[in-house]
């Protein structure tokens, strides 16, 4: 009872990341199609592109170029490029989707333990994606190009929270694969 | 695998359908046919046994080595 009632939990957590992701995609969406309508509205949104430091994250390179002789790193989000402004965009969607997809196939996972068919083969290729999702999400998020009209950032910096998700997900296909091999030898034990 | 297990040969021998023989020993149909197309990749000595008894053989009459 206690195990159905943590699936419940996770099935239910993963429906809430799901609303979330669609929130954030749709909010996305619409301050960069405002943006472009109306940049006045958005001169005092400042916003830092730079790195922050922390354990999970290592800056290779980083490079500020500013006009100014500025204290502070923001950016007004109406200065940036429009080229500029469609990669970011670009990116985030990116993001956003390939987070919405490992959720996906997280559910998918969560969804047949609940039916005890844990070890079906499915589930593995379930890890797979997984990790190479996130993966490419270790990859996308690692790049930040703004081009603004006072300022340039280009900036080169590992995050790893998702490449050690990405393992994780690895070593749980493989764990799964051997899982799978044992449920076919039991299966087929007459 | 090169262990091939012959139980088409000793049901033919003592004339019993696999049928009557699931009934006897109590497995289904689909384990019988596992067992006698060596798609299996185990046996139980509990089933072997009920194998033996009911076909009056030995193990060895069951299960043959094919060197590949």
């Amino acid at each position: 009872m206690k195990k159905v009632n943590t699936l419940e939990f996770s099935v239910l957590l993963c429906k809430s990341l799901y609303i979330l992701i669609a929130l954030m995609a749709i909010g996305a969406t619409v301050i960069f199609i405002h943006l472009q309508m109306d940049p006045l509205y958005y001169t005092r949104w400042n916003v830092s592109f730079l790195t922050q430091k922390g354990i999970l994250s290592y800056s290779f390179f980083e490079s500020w170029h500013t006009d100014h002789t500025k204290a502070n790193s923001l950016i007004a989000l109406d200065k940036i490029k429009v080229t500029s402004l469609y990669f970011n965009y670009l990116q985030i969607i990116g993001i956003l989707t390939l987070i919405f997809l490992t959720v996906k196939e997280f559910l998918k996972v969560i969804e047949s333990v609940k039916l005890i068919e844990t070890f079906h083969q499915r589930n593995i290729l379930s890890f797979q994606k997984m990790c190479k999702y996130l993966f490419v999400i270790f990859i996308l998020s690692s790049i930040t190009i703004v081009n603004a009209q006072e300022a340039n950032l280009y900036s080169y910096s590992l995050r790893f929270t998702p490449i050690i998700l990405s393992l994780a997900a690895l070593i749980m296909a493989e764990i799964f694969k051997q899982g799978n091999q044992l449920l076919e030898e039991n299966q087929l034990t007459i | 695998m090169p262990i091939i297990i012959n139980l088409d040969v000793m049901l033919a021998k003592r004339k019993m359908s696999v049928t009557e023989l699931s009934e006897r020993i109590g497995i289904t149909m689909a384990n019988i046919s596992i067992l006698k197309n060596s798609k299996g990749k185990a046996i139980r000595f509990s089933t072997l046994e009920s194998i033996c008894k009911e076909l009056d053989c030995q193990p060895g009459d069951l299960l043959e080595y094919q060197a590949i």
